[in-house]
């Protein structure tokens, strides 16, 4: 018999189920509109392998989707360094509303639109009917160069208006500029003086020291009046007609000793008096750029760096739990693949047999 | 602007096929493939009935663009066979070392020459199931392999083998 003949033999003798067993199979089958189909049978028909080819890139998308957008919602704030700065001194800007912003650049006067009296009360106020020396520094930032002089001209122009003068001045610019004021303003107007300066561009700095002078006043007016009147008894002395030659020389030295020390305590008072009525401002102003030590990042870095940061979290969360499950899967998948070989060898061994 | 549309080709989309549908049309293949593996019509009946009760539960996973019913049916019921095989080996491990297998049906297909019944009986399980898929059942080569899990050459070889083997038994015992 060749193997052709063979081939015949078995197709025309091929089995078929009897009808017991078609019945069987009719009656399991049946069963299938009455099962109810799991949630889960669409994914079911995924092997393994092809799930992880969809899951893998699916969570590597929601991964980099999620530090994505976190970085765009989060790149909507300043850098926290500069923000806090700005916006501390930023809710102290004083301003004289309608004042300097009249004259002013349009740059300048937004922030002079802020009102006055919570400035008021930022900005420490002489006391009143007491000496003081009151020094003031303060630095602001402004946009540009053309904002730079037009707010160190209109500074000049506020302290002239409020009595005061111009001690020094200093006014550069390169692609940056810095104008830098030595401003003298009665004390008495000091506080408006600082409230309008400072609505001239954006506070960075700002300090305010006052140094009391009232005991300096009151001795040098007590050492005057005192000399004084030592001057009015010695000269009363000095009109008596009794007087030897040695005691009028001795008087006369004496009342001229005391003239010359009331002159330098009216010198010294006239001084200390000067420094009462005037206080000191030190306006530094530089524009935006030169002011920036740290540039300010745009959105798109903030939001590029806040994606990075984030991709970096999850990038060790992954790692993390590679390093804790990664053993265990390397077991279980040891584990799989033995038994897999095993199962191979054993169905190898039972297909061998007859 | 309507040539388009006409000339357009028709395509057909086949509904998706029932279990009942597939059950109905590949028992017999099913059936077939375990009595050349079992040499026995009861066990075959027994494990053709397992094969489908397992298929229906799994019949949510059959994707019909990885391969057809037939094949999906024939690799369930192979699975189900060599669990069987292995369950009664481990089983008459247990329970008689030496005992010898359990005797087969001499005729287990109807119609068979008696001299190719006996040749088929020499065959080892793995060189009946090729024959039962390849020549009885009519699989081609690379649905073979799938059911098997071997290579389409790996089929062509054991075919090869097998069909020499049995044309030689049924040779020796025609000159006998």
């Amino acid at each position: 018999m060749t193997s052709a003949e063979l081939i015949t033999e078995l197709q025309a003798t091929r089995p078929a189920a009897d009808g017991v067993l078609r019945d069987r199979v009719r009656a399991i089958a049946a069963t299938e509109s009455v099962r109810r189909p799991s949630p889960f049978a669409r994914l079911s028909r995924y092997s393994p392998r092809r799930f992880a080819l969809v899951v893998l890139p699916a969570t590597a998308v929601v991964l980099l989707a999620v530090a994505g957008i976190a970085g765009l919602l989060d790149s909507g704030s300043q850098p926290g360094g500069i923000e806090a700065i700005n916006s501390d001194f930023s809710s102290r800007s004083p301003a004289v509303p309608g004042s300097a912003a009249t004259t002013a650049q349009g740059k300048i006067a937004p922030n002079l639109e802020k009102g006055v009296a919570a400035a008021d009360t930022a900005v420490p106020a002489p006391t009143s009917g007491r000496a003081e020396r009151y020094s003031a520094q303060l630095t602001l930032s402004v946009n540009d160069i053309d904002a730079l002089s037009a707010a160190t001209q209109q500074a000049l122009r506020i302290t002239r208006d409020l009595g005061g003068y111009l001690v020094t001045a200093s006014y550069a610019t390169t692609d940056s500029g810095t104008s830098s004021l030595t401003l003298k303003v009665p004390t008495a107007n000091v506080q408006q003086a600082i409230v309008r300066l400072s609505g001239l561009g954006k506070i960075v700095a700002q300090q305010v020291q006052i140094y009391d002078l009232q005991g300096q006043v009151d001795e040098l007016t007590k050492r005057e009046n005192a000399l004084r009147l030592q001057i009015i008894r010695l000269s009363a002395r000095l009109a008596t007609t009794d007087l030897d030659a040695e005691t009028r020389a001795t008087l006369e030295v004496r009342r001229a000793a005391a003239s010359s020390a009331l002159a330098q305590v009216r010198g010294a008072s006239a001084q200390v008096n000067a420094e009462a009525r005037f206080a000191t401002i030190a306006l530094m102003m530089q524009t935006t750029q030169s002011s920036a030590a740290v540039p300010v990042p745009s959105r798109f870095d903030n939001a590029f760096g806040r994606a990075v940061e984030i991709l970096a979290v999850e990038a060790m969360v992954v790692l993390y739990a590679l390093v804790i499950v990664g053993p265990l899967a390397l077991l279980a998948l040891l584990g799989w693949l033995t038994r897999r070989a095993l199962r191979r060898h054993q169905d190898a061994q039972l297909l061998s047999a007859q | 602007m309507h040539t388009a549309t006409l000339t357009r080709p028709l395509t057909y989309t086949a509904p998706p096929l029932t279990f009942a549908e597939a059950a109905e049309r590949h028992l017999d293949d099913v059936f077939g493939y375990l009595l050349y593996l079992t040499r026995d019509r009861a066990t075959a009946d027994d494990l053709t009935g397992a094969t489908f009760e397992k298929a229906l539960r799994q019949w949510s996973r059959f994707d019909p663009r990885r391969g057809t019913a037939r094949t999906w049916l024939l690799g369930i019921a192979r699975t189900t066979a060599l669990d069987s095989f292995r369950a009664d080996s481990r089983r008459r491990k247990r329970e008689e070392a030496a005992a010898e297998p359990e005797a087969r049906e001499a005729d287990f297909v109807e119609g068979l020459s008696p001299a190719l019944q006996t040749a088929l009986a020499t065959l080892s399980v793995g060189e009946r199931e090729v024959l039962a898929l390849r020549i009885v059942i009519e699989l081609d080569g690379d649905q073979t392999a799938r059911v098997l899990g071997i290579s389409p050459t790996a089929v062509s070889t054991r075919l090869s083998r097998a069909l020499h083997k049995l044309e030689e038994k049924v040779r020796n015992d025609d000159l006998r």
